[in-house]
């Protein structure tokens, strides 16, 4: 059964880059623009997996993975990779103590995001 | 017969006796030979064996290690097509998102994605050059806005402007990078790129590559975006 990802980036630029890396690798993917519609979509899409930015307007990344990690819905515990310019260590913890479950810098290296993401979907 | 009935004197019955036993001896002794015989035989054929299975594990040993060089190369193939691909896809993506749109302001958004998410900068300025031929500030992030709102005339901004030619340094200076935006011949522009991010140690190839993709076509983006926004 193919993997379902949901792409979250304010970023057009980002969401193409990811949609032209990942849509190779025949995964379904979900397209969400901010933390608050993240949320909405990881509750109604129940994805396999979330590529999280997170400076974004109305919701942050931060705020929308703890949403959806509070959710109590089979969504709760979906694995989320942080994917962001923010590559400071307070910005690294501040996202894992957040609930992600990986952090991946921009520009983000195509080799090391589709490792991560295989390494995780196939847990 | 009996030892009872056995009337021959004791000397010659105990030299039968020795004669069998001696006869018995020889017989346990050849078979003892045969079957010697036999075990070296099979213990030469054993040896033969092993011999052919240490070739045969030496063998397999020496095609593991050509597997193993053959593994580890198409890996490293594999990253370096990843990383190809990667490339172009991010060339295609810049290309795609400055000419999708003749909305200025969508245009300029491009230029900062691209640089922000792209290249790695949340330090750099969008100039364009005014009727007056001044560089004015047209799009930003992580700068002084109302200090850069005009490049002024001895800025390295401003002589990359009037030269055309690219400048790029080791990170020293105030400027990392600079790039003249071209619409044929002439320069229009120029991005200035003040710092990388704190994660990002050095411009790579690709962002080389992306910087002069910004020269070349950053610029007739903007001036089509100008030009429809007047008509």
């Amino acid at each position: 059964m193919r993997k379902k990802i949901l792409l979250v980036d304010d970023s057009a630029t980002v969401v193409m880059m990811e949609k032209m890396i990942l849509s190779k690798e025949n995964y379904d993917l979900v397209i969400a623009r901010n933390g608050r519609e993240a949320v909405e979509r990881a509750l109604a899409e129940k994805p396999d997996l979330v590529l999280m930015d997170l400076v974004m307007p109305e919701m942050n990344g931060l705020e929308a993975v703890k949403a959806i990690r509070a959710s109590g819905n089979g969504v709760a515990s979906v694995p989320i990779i942080m994917v962001t310019t923010r590559g400071e260590e307070e910005n690294i913890e501040a996202g894992y103590e957040s609930g992600c479950t990986d952090y991946i810098t921009k520009p983000f290296n195509t080799v090391e995001l589709l490792t991560k993401l295989r390494s995780i979907l196939a847990e | 017969m009996s030892r009872q009935n056995d009337d021959r004197p004791y000397a010659r019955r105990l030299n039968d006796a020795s004669l069998r036993y001696a006869q018995d001896l020889l017989v346990e002794n050849e078979r003892l030979r045969v079957s010697n015989a036999a075990l070296a035989s099979e213990n030469e054929s054993l040896r033969e064996q092993l011999e052919a299975l240490r070739g045969e594990r030496l063998a397999m040993q020496t095609r593991m290690q050509s597997v193993e060089e053959e593994s580890r190369r198409y890996a490293a193939d594999y990253v370096r097509v990843e990383q190809q691909t990667n490339n172009l896809t991010s060339l295609y993506v810049a290309s795609y998102r400055l000419h999708s749109t003749l909305d200025r302001t969508e245009v300029l958004e491009a230029i900062k994605e691209i640089v922000v998410n792209l290249i790695g900068s949340e330090e750099f300025g969008v100039f364009q050059l005014d009727e007056q031929q001044t560089l004015r500030l047209v799009a930003s992030f992580g700068i002084d806005e109302a200090a850069w709102s005009a490049a002024p005339a001895d800025s390295l901004p401003a002589k990359v402007a009037a030269s055309g030619e690219v400048h790029i340094s080791d990170g020293s200076g105030e400027f990392l990078a600079v790039v003249p935006l071209r619409l044929d011949d002439r320069v229009v522009g120029v991005v200035a790129i003040f710092r990388l991010l704190p994660h990002k140690a050095e411009l790579e190839e690709l962002d080389r590559e992306l910087l002069d993709l910004l020269g070349a076509q950053a610029g007739a983006a903007l001036y089509c975006s100008s030009r429809q926004g007047q008509s």
